[in-house]
């Protein structure tokens, strides 16, 4: 349905800075709209703003038809909406499977009172955990390194990390910033083959992206953000041959 | 008239504690350490002048004294201590248990040199009194009152207006932005750490000067300023400076209710209170 | 035989305490100076209890462990909710009113002189008067709180309460409280410490305010610096080796009145020097 997420004028200012400007744009169920624009548009801050690290000063985001103003991160992963984010924030000194766990949408056993006084549950309930956890780790190919350190892996593994830990929040729209960025040539078509899995599975992503070929190949939809305001949405290939937003992104036609 | 009498007593001391509170919420907000060392230096400022008024030295030198030698303790737990740490990557926490191990350094080295008997300055103006009414306050108090607001007022002025004073303001609300640009944070923490200890030295030796000297006593006055400078939103020098006054008033006053070892609860609790009611603090920071 | 023995049952009183802190500090990250605070409820608790006959020490200790963690809720949870330094605030202020109230709730705690005459524990009907056999009740608590510690580590609990340390906005992120769980591992704090207070009151039969004083919140973290953060090993390390300073103090002639700040210097030097050299503690993990 088109209206899955809808951003409603939504604006924020930090200081003198103005990041969002009556920002207006929707996003479809089961398709993927990239986030587009040069850098300091407010892409991340629109992640923040959806996702509850920072509260519009005006404006409605609404997700399914809820109204997401004024939650809390921990209530906008209730309501099915999870993040990566463009500085990772992985646990660097715990396992890659310690990692998806933590993330895992399961409250089953995960008090202090279950270890304390009911460990045989708790110990069971771990396993059952540390296998679903296994699970999404094989869904981006990283099975292989499921018990080593964080801090060992390559900056490309630890991107895909992010993603295992968005899927096992079970969340329904995954927003992921900038998941290419950074990327060797190789950890790139590993991403970018993770994510177009995720398009087949039929889940709905919002992604910021800069890199143009990138977007072509997995963009259903295009949302152009310059200085905080949304300028245009519309199908990669009219947005991309635009011959103003090719000026303020690049300077020149694409 | 008791109250008055202790309402007096109370802005007395306020004023010594406003100057504790200042210069902790300068160290703080420039460098955001928590510095609880600088509960060790208000001790050994007072000690320090006193050792050397115990030579003979008048106030005044005495005073200065402590001055230099708590602004020199600080340049070094800064430069040494602090600046090594964060240059590590250290975590906060790390940096404020090493604030504690010099803290309990600096309070047992002094009741080490000095024991932990109480001392007093022997100088005979002390107690002499000066009548305001129906309140009496000592040469020490009003010596005490004229000092800090002194102080306070240039401190204040420094923040404002001098162009020091706005490079610490930038590096206070930008450290990455001031390391990058010229502003040369090290040199200017060492500097914000010096100040501060200097006042905080200074502040010792005032209280000392009314009252007596023990090694241990820093911490409470630290703790009463630190509710002060929270209570006063963190960046604003008069708020900290004002609430002390008001917390220092209002445990004298509670002395006539309750007997004064219980007005530290009284601090406290009001603490517990205020965090859970306005934790953003009462006094909007001053830009 | 009997001066190991007391020895031993020091340092595993102490390595309970340690594990207290270490969950606190090493495991979540909060600094903390009010161990003794609540290590002191603990063992008045237990103390009066047994005093007034109202209770037998199993049932004292349970007590002890619920009034614990329930303090330990209590300040965690406004401190928590906002900035992180604010906790460093409470801590201090929790520390010191405590002590204030150890010295003048006379009626309830025997004030500067303290209680005495604590019953050592009977269990079962079996008297532990002799080291021996308290060191028998000493051993199997410590062996309680390791495998307590033990099985919260490796539970999913655990691995958040890790997270947390690393990175609390990834797991708000995650959709986990972080508040929640940060006051759980106070709760779990404080009922270790609550054993542990138990312990020493019927341990030496005697307990006076001195014995749970800032210094000695700055004793048990310095037992969980120098041994290690986090792990195991590290809070059994600490305390044991720590517990063997003064009988090493004691070779050196030091007149009577410097004993107790030298060895206070000497731990607040050992912050200092590990957190700048030796982070980990010996048989730790970085903090």
């Amino acid at each position: 349905m088109k209206d899955y997420l809808t951003v409603n004028k939504v604006s924020k200012h930090f200081g003198g800075l103005q990041a969002l400007q009556q920002s207006t744009f929707a996003i479809e169920r089961h398709k993927t709209t990239c986030l587009v624009g040069p850098n300091g548009a407010g892409k991340t801050t629109l992640f923040n703003v959806i996702t509850g690290f920072e509260q519009p000063d005006e404006g409605e985001i609404r997700f399914d038809g809820k109204l997401l103003n004024g939650l809390s991160p921990r209530e906008v992963i209730g309501e099915g909406i999870a993040r990566t984010f463009q500085n990772l924030r992985v646990f660097e000194e715990m396992t890659v499977v310690d990692n998806v766990m933590v993330y895992l949408n399961d409250d089953e056993a995960t008090g202090p009172l279950d270890a304390l006084f009911r460990p045989f549950h708790t110990q069971a309930a771990l396993r059952r955990k540390r296998a679903a956890a296994l699970g999404f780790l094989r869904e981006v190919n990283l099975l292989h390194k499921a018990d080593d350190i964080v801090r060992n892996l390559s900056f490309g593994q630890q991107k895909l990390l992010c993603i295992a830990r968005a899927l096992a929040t079970g969340a329904e729209l995954l927003l992921l910033d900038e998941p290419t960025s950074g990327l060797s040539q190789s950890a790139l078509t590993a991403m970018v083959e993770t994510v177009q899995k995720l398009r087949e599975q039929g889940r709905t992503l919002l992604v910021v992206e800069h890199n143009t070929r990138i977007v072509r190949r997995i963009a259903d939809e295009i949302v152009f953000l310059h200085e905080g305001r949304t300028m245009a949405q519309g199908e990669p290939d009219k947005i991309m041959s635009d011959p103003k937003l090719a000026e303020i992104y690049f300077g020149g036609v694409v | 008239m008791l109250y008055l009498q202790l309402l007096a007593d109370g802005l007395v001391t306020g004023c010594a504690i406003g100057l504790v509170a200042v210069s902790f919420s300068l160290i703080y907000s420039t460098t955001k350490v928590f510095h609880v060392a600088h509960a060790g230096i208000y001790t050994a400022g007072g000690y320090i002048a006193w050792y050397a008024a115990s030579y003979g030295a008048p106030f005044t030198v005495a005073c200065i004294a402590g001055i230099i030698g708590s602004a020199l303790l600080g340049a070094v737990i800064q430069s040494q201590v602090y600046q090594r740490l964060e240059e590590r990557g250290a975590q906060p926490l790390v940096l404020l248990i090493a604030s504690l191990g010099v803290l309990a350094v600096l309070q047992n080295g002094v009741a080490i040199l000095f024991t932990t008997n109480m001392l007093q300055f022997s100088y005979p103006w002390r107690n002499q009194m000066v009548i305001f009414g129906a309140v009496g306050l000592s040469y020490a108090q009003v010596t005490i009152v004229i000092v800090s607001i002194v102080v306070f007022v240039v401190l204040t002025w420094m923040s404002k207006y001098t162009l020091f004073g706005q490079r610490i303001r930038a590096v206070a609300s930008n450290p990455f932005l001031a390391e990058i640009t010229r502003l040369r944070p090290k040199t200017l923490f060492v500097l914000v750490m010096m100040i501060g200890s200097a006042v905080v030295g200074l502040a010792g030796t005032l209280i000392a000067l009314d009252q007596a000297m023990q090694p241990y006593t820093g911490v409470l006055i630290l703790l009463t300023a630190t509710i002060a400078v929270i209570a006063g939103g963190i960046g604003s020098l008069t708020g900290a400076f004002v609430i002390s006054l008001a917390l220092s008033v209002l445990q004298n006053l509670s002395l006539a209710v309750m007997p004064g070892r219980w007005s530290i609860a009284a601090t406290f609790a009001l603490f517990i209170l205020f965090i859970l009611i306005r934790p953003q603090g009462l006094v909007r920071a001053a830009r | 035989m009997s001066f190991f023995l007391n020895y031993l049952i020091q340092a595993e009183i102490f390595s309970v305490m340690a594990l207290s802190t270490n969950l606190l500090v090493g495991i979540i990250g909060i600094f903390s100076v009010s161990q003794a605070a609540i290590f002191g409820v603990g063992a008045y608790t237990v103390a009066l209890l047994l005093l007034s006959k109202m209770l037998g020490f199993p049932a004292a200790i349970v007590v002890a462990v619920v009034l614990c963690a329930a303090l330990n809720i209590v300040l965690a949870l406004p401190s928590l909710r906002v900035a992180g330094d604010y906790f460093v605030v409470t801590s201090f202020g929790c520390q010191l009113v405590a002590t204030a109230i150890f010295i003048n709730w006379s009626q309830l705690t025997g004030g500067a002189s303290g209680l005495v005459g604590i019953p050592t524990p009977a269990i079962f009907g079996y008297s532990t008067d002799e080291p021996a056999a308290f060191a028998c009740v000493s051993t199997v608590i410590l062996a309680i709180s390791c495998l307590g510690f033990w099985l919260l580590m490796r539970s999913p609990f655990g691995r958040i309460v890790h997270a947390i340390r690393q990175d609390e906005l990834a797991v708000a992120a995650a959709g986990k409280d972080v508040l929640r769980a940060k006051v759980s591992v106070a709760a779990v704090s404080g009922a270790f410490a609550g054993m542990a207070g138990g312990l020493y009151a019927t341990y030496l039969s005697f307990i006076d305010p001195t014995s749970f004083d800032i210094g000695v919140s700055i004793i048990i973290l310095t037992m969980l610096v120098v041994g290690g953060a986090r792990t195991l090993a590290g809070s059994l390390v600490g305390p044991f080796l720590l517990l063997a300073l003064p009988h090493g103090l004691d070779l050196i002639e030091l007149s009577p009145t410097i004993v107790g700040p030298m060895r206070q210097l000497i731990y607040g030097a050992l912050l200092i020097a590990f957190m700048m050299f030796r982070p980990q503690g010996i048989a730790g993990q970085r903090l």
